[in-house]
């Protein structure tokens, strides 16, 4: 399950009146303040990531840290960023699900293939929360049990009821880490 | 008889599949437009409750 507690390093962004982070590899320097290009100190990450930065992989439903639908992962944990304030993300490492694979050669990750072979989604919505729990989950537990995939993806909620697949599908992409 | 069908007994990928895996799939929230106009839904705090339609 993602989580929603961190250490706060807010105080010294808002000093400094600028942010610096990694999304997907890349660096970004935003300013703080009110206008599109920049990072208002109320910005949820996932705000920042869908509408400043354009990223709308990652998806908002509940925006209360209740569905897991906007789970990114920020230095290898699964985060809720509708959650997380952008300013507490300072000179940390964030992935999205855009960040996967290798989108400019059409690779896919193991993982996201594996939701392919196993049509984890029926809408899709929260397919990208999915992955990035269940990329936490692999990169912590390599060889999970069924229970450790279901514990993992518990903070994650899929309306049209395609859980089975993807306990499914997260099971198969472990065995072939393995 | 498996060779028989095209897609009967076959496992049969979604087209969409490549698109919904890797957050490339637009749904409704995703898209933006030139001059887009927002609407929220304002409901009354109360049960219904004559004279409290939308003005």
């Amino acid at each position: 399950m993602a989580a929603r507690v961190r250490k706060s390093g807010a105080k010294k962004v808002l000093a400094k009146g600028r942010i610096n982070f990694t999304v997907n590899g890349q660096l970004y320097e935003l300013g703080i303040g009110k206008e599109p290009n920049q990072v208002d100190p109320g910005h949820t990450l996932a705000h920042t990531l869908r509408e400043t930065l354009g990223l709308t992989g990652t998806k908002i439903s509940c925006d209360n840290g209740a569905c897991g639908a906007c789970t990114v992962l920020i230095d290898g944990k699964a985060m809720l960023s509708c959650m997380t304030l952008t300013v507490e993300c300072d000179e940390k490492k964030v992935t999205t699900i855009e960040g996967l694979g290798d989108p400019k050669m059409g690779i896919v990750d193991s993982l996201q293939q594996s939701f392919i072979d196993h049509t984890a989604f029926q809408c899709g919505f929260c397919t990208p929360g999915m992955i990035m729990s269940a990329k936490a989950l692999l990169n912590d537990n390599p060889s999970p049990t069924e229970e450790e995939v279901k514990e993992g993806l518990s903070g994650n909620f899929c309306r049209c009821i395609s859980h089975y697949h993807v306990v499914k599908a997260v099971l198969a992409a472990s065995e072939k880490v393995r | 008889m498996a060779n028989k069908y095209r897609f009967i007994g076959k496992a049969t990928p979604r087209m969409d599949a490549s698109e919904i895996v890797t957050g490339k799939a637009r749904f409704l929230n995703d898209i933006k437009q030139a001059d887009m106009l927002y609407g929220k839904v304002l409901r009354s705090p109360h049960p219904p409750c004559p004279g409290n339609e939308d003005r």
